[in-house]
């Protein structure tokens, strides 16, 4: 006994399988031979009078004739695909368009092998996927999401949302292993793997009915290979997909917020940064007369030196301020001006100023040594062309070892706006979900 | 029971029953059905001729299951209105038994669990969530299956237009299947994995398509 079991389940002693015979039928209303390759079909459609054919009573029945053929199927009813190792056939081909815009077109093949079932080739501006049914499902609602945003479906994968909408079918020849209605309406969620390896994940929703599928991005060179058809359509620089755009998106946002925290640190420090090395006040009268300042001590080669003017008694006048930096007793190194200009008044009933009591110059000191500045003002009221004295008292004060903080500010904005126009943007781009893209 | 030989008596052809736990027959000459119990054979009448050659399995296959050699004995046809699935009766070389599912070339195996609450038909509809010792399960599909054709030799006595209410429901993860049949009171209740072509090896893939 123990022998014959063992016969009996001995490699290649089993049943020799039976060969595969599609079915032959006939249309009901013009008569044409058809041959049902998939025994799961539903619908048939008749390839010469385009009725739509239900098969799934012993009495084949029309139940309508179809929509003429619009668009171009770069591949036809019959055509081979090979995937996995395995041969397909397409038997079905669908047209399925977008918000009644035939731009928007999606072709949609089935795919079939007696031994493995069925899956989808779907084209969409050039682009071609792969989807097959996958009992994986969503942790979220699906159809709350809007692109951009993220989903975990149980197998812990992380999807980005593509895109979502309806479309409804416009066309279908061959057979379809459910009674499709021409005008069916499909309301779906796209979604590509997050780490943009090209994986999809999408979930369709007809009625109470939602299923869920896993798919794949193919290259048209592959799809020229799976299908032997070299001629196949023109390769497309494939668009971004969500996932790819949304990382694009937060990954600029986190360089600008970088940019522009760093940029505004930088500012702050460079605000706090530098020692005081002269203080000194002068008269009107002895800035009239040319001054020359008390020595102060620059420490570094190349340090950068901030040397502030300032005439706290400047109202609605101007004061124009000649400087040198003089290295030792009398040698000229650097020479500036710095004007100072305040007015403000009242009009209107609303009270103005402009200018400033003070202004600052940055200079480079080339090496470090012991400088002082040699000064000459003369300043008048606002109303008169020139002075040939100064009105008005001038305060002086040298910070060495400054940073230049208008640099950083200036970057730390411009930073700022383009984190702004990215987050908006960013927005933008998720709430147009129109998959236009 | 071992080696029963049964006579169809429909057309006298001789079927050997090697398995002690098949109790019906269907004859492969002319499609005439026999089951048997302690007492009496008794016939069951013509069965639909289920057609071959479109499915992964087949009856006579030969295989291995997770390195574990199997002939498929028989197959039940079931109908949900929206298509159908089909229930393959394997036997493994340690005599033991079980069963595969196969709906459009996917297949799953699932093994009979005792004890587990499942409630009322009606209770479920699709999304509901069940949990069954400690395990998640999504319901994917409820309706009514209707048995439209049986082949080989089987366990359980089936008859074409027999009609049961089921619950179908997978674990979110996709890894595990729950069956729920209410053909009895309490419901017969399936547990099973999904399993991916390559876990299933036929001696005979049929890759020559």
């Amino acid at each position: 006994m123990s022998e014959s079991i063992s016969d009996r389940f001995s490699l290649d002693q089993g049943r020799r399988r039976p060969p595969y015979k599609p079915k032959d039928i006939h249309c009901p209303h013009c008569g044409a031979g058809l041959t049902l390759k998939d025994e799961r079909s539903e619908l048939v459609v008749c390839n010469y009078c385009s009725s739509h054919i239900n098969v799934t009573e012993e009495q084949a029945k029309v139940l309508g004739k179809g929509p003429e053929l619009q668009w171009d199927f770069p591949l036809k009813l019959g055509d081979q695909y090979r995937f996995k190792g395995a041969r397909y056939e397409v038997i079905a081909r669908m047209a399925f368009i977008e918000d009644n815009d035939a731009s928007e077109l999606t072709r949609e093949y089935l795919l079939y092998n007696p031994r493995r079932g069925t899956f989808y080739l779907d084209e969409y501006h050039g682009q071609y996927s792969i989807s097959e049914p996958t009992h994986v499902m969503p942790k979220a609602h699906p159809f709350t999401k809007k692109r951009g945003e993220t989903l975990f479906t149980y197998d812990n994968q992380k999807w980005v949302v593509e895109g979502s909408g309806a479309y409804t079918l416009e066309y279908v020849d061959g057979a379809l292993p459910w009674i499709a209605q021409i005008g069916d309406k499909i309301t779906y969620v796209e979604f590509s793997e997050q780490s943009g390896s090209g994986r999809q994940y999408e979930v369709e929703a007809q009625g109470d009915e939602v299923e869920f599928g896993m798919g794949q991005a193919v290259p048209l060179e592959l799809v020229r290979r799976a299908t032997g058809k070299e001629t196949l359509g023109i390769e497309q620089v494939a668009p971004l997909d969500a996932a790819q755009t949304r990382r694009w998106f937060l990954m600029m946002i986190l360089v600008s917020g970088l940019v522009m925290a760093v940029n505004f640190i930088f500012c702050f420090l460079s605000l706090s940064r530098g020692s005081e090395v002269l203080t000194q006040s002068f008269t009107a009268q002895q800035i009239t007369d040319e001054v020359i300042s008390n020595p102060f001590f620059v420490a570094n080669n190349g340090n950068l030196i901030e040397v502030t003017v300032e005439s706290s008694s400047l109202d609605n006048a101007w004061m124009a301020v000649d400087l040198a930096v003089v290295e030792g007793d009398d040698m000229v190194i650097h020479t500036f001006d710095s004007d100072l200009e305040y007015y403000h008044g009242y009009e209107g009933g609303e009270s103005w100023s402009e200018g400033s009591h003070s202004a600052s110059t940055y200079i480079k000191i080339p090496k470090s040594g012991n400088y002082r500045l040699l000064m000459h003002a003369v300043s008048n009221r606002g109303d008169a062309a020139s002075a040939d004295q100064s009105e008005h008292d001038l305060r002086v004060k040298v910070t060495d070892g400054v940073l230049m903080y208008h640099y950083f500010l200036a970057a730390g904005i411009f930073a700022l706006a383009v984190l702004f126009l990215l987050i908006v943007g960013y927005q933008k781009w998720k709430e147009d979900d129109d998959d236009d893209d | 029971m071992n080696n029963l030989t049964v006579t169809c008596p429909s057309c006298g052809a001789g079927h050997e029953i090697r398995n002690p736990g098949v109790i019906m027959v269907v004859c492969e000459y002319c499609g005439n059905a026999i089951y048997w119990d302690k007492e009496k054979i008794q016939n069951a009448g013509k069965q639909s001729t289920l057609p071959e050659g479109f499915t992964r399995l087949y009856r006579g296959a030969a295989g291995s299951l997770f390195k574990k050699r199997f002939v498929v004995l028989g197959r039940v046809r079931y109908s949900f209105g929206r298509g159908f699935w089909d229930e393959w009766f394997l036997e493994f070389e340690d005599g033991s038994t079980g069963w595969l599912s196969e709906d459009n070339q996917e297949l799953c195996l699932e093994a009979p669990m005792q004890g587990a609450a499942v409630g009322q038909f009606e209770s479920h509809k699709i999304g509901d969530k069940l949990k069954i010792e400690d395990k998640e399960f999504v319901v994917e599909e409820v309706g009514l299956a209707e048995c439209i054709g049986v082949e080989g030799d089987l366990p359980f006595h089936f008859a074409t237009g027999e009609k049961y209410q089921f619950v179908d429901a997978s674990s979110p993860d996709g890894h595990y299947t729950l069956g729920i049949e209410y053909d009895n009171d309490p419901p017969t209740v399936f547990r099973g994995n999904w399993l991916s072509y390559a876990s299933v090896k036929l001696d005979d893939e049929g890759n020559d398509w």
